[in-house]
């Protein structure tokens, strides 16, 4: 979890229990179901696994989370936690019906995942994956300390945008950053008598017409 | 107001943009490790600098666009209204022999503004950029001067004396105006009516 900050969507887990006993029931097979029974088995180890230990007492102690079993401990990091078990050999019918299932809950987190980054601006084409990947690649192998930004990642592949609207954020963060307000009303009110004169600048370099005739109508001239 | 109308969509969108992507939550844990992550980046919580969960729970924000956006329209609509009562008392004195009264008087009110503005956030000189025109937040820059500074073509032809149609000397840098340059800058601009010039070198 600390490896990452600025995240926008955590991911989904899909469990592969492979070469699951056969004589184990339909039930077993049923995905929700072994998601519930690997689940229930895990909640012993929230408190007789010290590394697991560790953890809920991180999300307990002063946070507002109350971590009482497995699955509220894994809502912190996953979206989903899902449990696919694969039979092993004999039963070829069951083999065939789990790869499809398998198949269908792979498809169905990936498509709740990229919905969940379109809603926040955060969906890669393809060509980013491999640029992201690379990032996430040359960030760690250059420190396992610092934890990977992907809001900066982000805008290393969109840029802010030329034009007034992009220069005024980009004044505004540089402003944030050298000033280091915690007060975003601050910042706009330095730059809004600045940004005022800019426009009144644009309006006398293009001569765009209205602004005179405004100021009369207005009985500013 | 139709200046401040045809822009409004620019200025929103800054200020949209700053709020929704890059202003960090508000939450401090207990211990004062300040939450790094923004609006969009909060999937994981409350995390410090360095990554650590410092507590569980949603974005917060007392600057949010929707609850700024009237004060920033009223500022700057007030900004706009107090330069044309300030551009009426100017005389039009031609220091750089300008083309119309109306572009000197905006030019010295836009560089007393500039200087104010730079002054109040400890200098010109702390701000340095390659992608905008920090004198007139308008084209891209293009010309570098001694100081660091890079400004945009149209800041060359306003603030700069001309030698002829294209060619301007600059003495000192708009943004910090009241020092003058360690050099003299001269800088050539391509003529508006000259087309792509191309050298082909393809052994033809």
């Amino acid at each position: 979890m600390e490896c990452a900050t600025n995240q926008s969507v955590l991911p989904h887990v899909i469990v592969v229990l492979n070469k699951s006993n056969c004589s184990l029931g339909d039930e077993a097979y049923d995905i929700d179901a072994a998601t519930k029974k690997l689940l229930s088995d895990a909640n012993q180890s929230l408190t007789l696994n010290p590394d697991i230990d560790r953890h809920v007492q991180l999300w307990r102690q002063g946070h507002d989370k109350n971590i009482q079993t497995a699955e509220d401990l894994l809502k912190c990091y996953y979206s989903t936690f899902r449990v696919v078990r694969i039979p092993e050999k004999g039963r070829y019918m069951l083999i065939d019906q789990q790869v499809r299932k398998l198949q269908n809950a792979i498809s169905f987190c990936c498509r709740g995942s990229h919905r969940h980054k379109l809603q926040a601006r955060r969906d890669l084409k393809a060509e980013e994956l491999g640029e992201c990947l690379q990032s996430g690649l040359d960030h760690f192998t250059a420190s396992l300390d610092v934890p990977f930004d992907f809001l900066a990642f982000s805008w290393s592949q969109n840029p802010i945008p030329p034009g007034l609207e992009g220069n005024i954020l980009r004044l505004a963060l540089s402003i944030r950053d050298i000033r280091g307000f915690s007060n975003g009303q601050d910042i706009f009110q330095h730059l809004s008598q600045m940004v005022a004169s800019c426009i009144m600048l644009y309006y006398i370099r293009h001569r765009i017409r209205g602004i005179m005739g405004s100021c009369q109508s207005y009985g500013l001239i | 107001m139709e200046t401040f109308e045809y822009h409004k969509p620019a200025l929103d969108g800054a200020l949209d943009q700053f709020c929704d992507i890059w202003w960090p939550c508000k939450y401090s844990s207990s211990k004062g490790r300040r939450c790094v992550n923004t609006r969009e980046g909060h999937a994981r919580g409350h995390q410090d600098e360095r990554g650590k969960p410092i507590g569980a729970g949603e974005y917060q924000s007392d600057f949010t666009s929707d609850t700024y956006r009237h004060t920033w329209h009223t500022n700057l609509r007030d900004s706009l209204v107090h330069i044309q009562k300030l551009m009426k008392r100017i005389s039009a004195v031609s220091i750089w022999n300008r083309q119309s009264d109306e572009a000197v008087k905006a030019a010295e009110q836009h560089l007393r503004t500039m200087s104010q503005f730079y002054q109040n956030l400890g200098g010109a000189a702390r701000f340095q950029s390659n992608a905008s025109c920090l004198s007139c937040l308008g084209d891209m820059p293009g010309h570098p001067l001694p100081c660091g500074h890079v400004i945009c073509s149209s800041c060359v032809r306003m603030f700069g004396e001309a030698q002829s149609q294209t060619a301007f000397v600059l003495n000192w840098c708009p943004l910090h105006n009241n020092e003058r340059l360690k050099r003299s800058v001269q800088i050539s601009l391509k003529p508006a009516s000259a087309g792509v010039r191309v050298l082909s070198l393809d052994g033809y």
